[in-house]
């Protein structure tokens, strides 16, 4: 059985790949997607540092005839606007990215998809099975070859990590004591910092939140705080594409570089806190205390400060290679199954 | 212990970028190099690590260094569907 699992966030496209019972292939890419003729015009710079190259043109899909590229870094798509609201997976965007995700398999047949929603968004049935139904089926990825997805699952996306969490035993006596524990599981992503919990095991359905508080307001601080510090106007797209590529610096005035990870430290002490701190008072409300805090996504470490403090009690950990733990758990859900 | 019984390394990585560029990065090293830049990516902030280096370092996207015992898996395993089960 093939099995692919995806993750289409709002800055990356995750995803892990394989046939059951393997360890799956994972790769990562850009979120960025859009018709090919609002992509720049790259120039082919010999760079001394491959992890500091701005990427590639990405994947070129067809949607609705049209051809798009797909996996870009946003920076390089011009006069289009970024997909940014909650309704994300009914977008030709997200359908690029999903198209881009099926090229990587490189097979005719997947026999299980398995992708995510925000936990209030799977629990409306109707528009989890709207996405369900829009997956599986035939799929003309590049307009030309056709990939048959047999069956689509959506599950509650924080699930993704914990599986993953379990699955590698990250800690041991989460998974002895599961039925036993109380355990949070923050998702700290561009647009939203989801959160779910799971007690005895099983996931509380209605103990979930979302609070616009995530990397792209804390990416946003960072800009200012650099402009009122060294008048360099930086972008909050400069500084993403420099963290996703995992660049210590951006180019300040008089082409100075200007270290990241203090502006992005000090943004994230006034961002994390304010999504913890409402993490916290629904829990506070349903008298519920975490004994277990996970934290996800790719803004897992801007937050790791405020939930220490938030939840001294309780044992934070920031999951294993948390970009990609979502996808690699989608695939084990289907794995194990 | 011989240098072919050292287990490989057991590296987990966190990186903010792209996997694939990360091995890329690695593959462009001497694997005699090849600790020496995951630290270097590791100081820098790049990548996180934990678990000792050993000198023959390679870093892999796989989860957590290696198959646990069956038994362990078997109780991941039950654990996973059990949570599967009750959505």
């Amino acid at each position: 059985m093939y099995i692919l699992g995806l993750d289409i966030g709002y800055s990356n496209l995750k995803l892990a790949c394989g046939r059951a019972g393997t360890t799956p292939r994972t790769e990562i890419q850009p979120a960025g997607a859009a018709p090919r003729s609002r992509l720049n015009v790259r120039l082919n710079i010999p760079c001394m540092d491959p992890i500091a190259q701005t990427g590639t043109d990405g994947v070129r899909v067809r949607i609705h005839g049209e051809e798009w590229v797909a996996g870009v870094h946003p920076g390089r798509i011009e006069h289009w606007g970024r997909p940014l609201h909650k309704d994300y997976p009914t977008t030709d965007s997200y359908r690029a990215l999903f198209h881009a995700g099926l090229l990587a398999c490189a097979t005719r047949r997947i026999d299980a998809l398995v992708t995510g929603l925000p936990t209030a968004q799977w629990l409306d049935e109707d528009y989890r099975a709207a996405l369900k139904s829009s997956l599986e089926g035939v799929h003309k990825p590049d307009g030309e070859h056709a990939v048959e997805i047999v069956e689509a699952t959506i599950l509650p996306q924080p699930l993704g990590t914990f599986i993953d969490f379990l699955w590698g035993r990250q800690e041991e006596n989460v998974v002895r004591h599961l039925k036993e524990l109380c355990v949070a599981i923050i998702d700290a992503g561009y647009y939203s910092t989801d959160w779910s919990v799971i007690t005895q095991g099983a996931l509380r359905k209605a103990l979930n939140g979302t609070s616009m508080k995530a990397m792209a307001m804390i990416f946003e601080g960072a800009a200012r705080l650099i402009a009122d510090d060294d008048g360099a106007e930086i972008s909050e797209r400069q500084i993403e594409e420099a963290v996703a590529d995992g660049r210590p610096t951006c180019i300040g005035r008089q082409l100075k570089p200007i270290s990241l990870t203090p502006y992005l430290t000090r943004a994230a002490q006034e961002i994390a806190p304010i999504a913890i701190d409402s993490v916290c008072a629904d829990l506070r409300d349903a008298d519920t205390a975490p004994q277990v805090v996970i934290l996800t996504g790719g803004g897992a470490d801007f937050f790791e400060q405020s939930a220490r403090a938030a939840f001294p009690a309780a044992r934070v950990v920031t999951a294993n290679d948390r970009v990609i733990a979502n996808a690699r758990g989608y695939f084990f859900a289907r794995s194990v199954a | 212990m011989s240098k072919e019984e050292i287990p490989k390394a057991r590296v987990s990585v966190s990186v903010p970028g792209s996997f694939s560029l990360l091995h890329a990065d690695l593959a462009a090293q001497p694997a005699h190099r090849r600790a020496e830049r995951i630290r270097q990516l590791a100081t820098i902030g790049l990548l996180v690590c934990t678990g000792k280096l050993p000198a023959h370092a390679s870093v892999t996207d796989t989860p957590h260094g290696g198959e646990p015992p069956e038994q362990a898996r078997a109780e991941s395993v039950a654990a996973i569907r059990g949570l599967l089960d009750g959505i």
